[in-house]
């Protein structure tokens, strides 16, 4: 752990970015909130959606905004976010949020893997659900919320400890 | 759905676990007021969330002096060049709340004569 933070640390990257006025850092922060904002916004919307609220409006209309703004999101937050790390990497060492965070961003990440070969989801757009599909597409949904507002919350209290 | 409130909990707890944090985003863990007499071992660095430096006291113990955000370390006109390695500076601010952390939050660099004040001085 500490030898890949120390890596990163002393990476171009890292280097670089040290180097590069005393603004660099503020831009940084300011591109992984709006990273972060669009992908937890456009996660809690799908989430809930999943979850049994909105029934109203049909799931494939509802993936086909949130989904890519999660995506565009999530590279947003995660490219800003391993260049902060980088500035100062070995500062995080034995931080107990980072290592709460790291598993979240990991199982939502999974999950976003195991969704994507569920045939309920891939054939969300061209028939009806069944009840037992509907249940398992809310519990990825529940996990998917859970991971991301846990790396959200750790994410947000690294900065504290 | 039975789901949705057990989701929010989880998330909540999350976020509570972390109520009694403190580190560089407040001054929660550095309450004592605090004065280092001692000489620059690290320059002023503002690259990071909050500009540092090192400093070396009279017994000989180094400090890890935390500063204010970059931006605004700067604008106190305290920036990489303005001290020099082994230069006599006295710091004034907080230290922190751990005896074995040898970490001050500091208001006030003064270097010949001038101060620095990166925050308002107490």
């Amino acid at each position: 752990m500490l030898e890949l933070l120390s890596w990163l640390e002393g990476s171009a990257l890292g280097e670089g970015l040290r180097a590069s006025g005393v603004w660099t850092y503020g831009f940084l922060n300011l591109g992984h909130i709006a990273g972060i904002s669009t992908l937890f916004g456009s996660v809690l919307m799908l989430d809930l959606r999943l979850l049994g609220l909105w029934r109203s409006v049909p799931l494939a209309m509802m993936s086909r905004p949130t989904v890519p703004l999660a995506v565009i999101g999530f590279s947003l937050a995660a490219a800003s976010g391993v260049c902060m790390l980088s500035v100062n990497a070995t500062e995080y060492y034995g931080n107990p949020f980072l290592l709460i965070k790291f598993p979240a961003i990991g199982l939502g990440l999974l999950n976003v893997v195991v969704v994507s070969f569920l045939p309920e989801w891939k054939e969300r757009a061209e028939r009806e659900l069944s009840r037992l599909e509907r249940k398992r597409l809310a519990i990825a949904g529940g996990v998917s919320l859970a991971a991301w507002a846990t790396a959200l919350g750790a994410g947000r209290m690294i900065g504290y400890w | 759905m039975r789901l949705i409130p057990s989701t929010i909990g989880m998330a909540t707890a999350a976020v509570l676990l972390s109520a009694s944090a403190s580190a560089h985003h407040g001054w929660g863990g550095n309450s004592e007021a605090f004065e280092i007499v001692g000489t620059v071992v690290a320059n002023v660095d503002l690259s990071g969330p909050h500009a540092t430096m090192q400093v070396r006291d009279a017994d000989g113990q180094v400090w890890d002096i935390t500063l204010a955000p970059a931006p605004r370390t700067a604008r106190a006109q305290l920036r990489a060049d303005t001290l020099a390695i082994g230069d006599q500076v006295t710091l004034t601010g907080m230290r922190n709340d751990d005896a074995n952390r040898f970490e001050m939050k500091t208001r006030r660099v003064s270097h010949q004569g001038t101060n620095y004040d990166v925050y308002p001085p107490n």
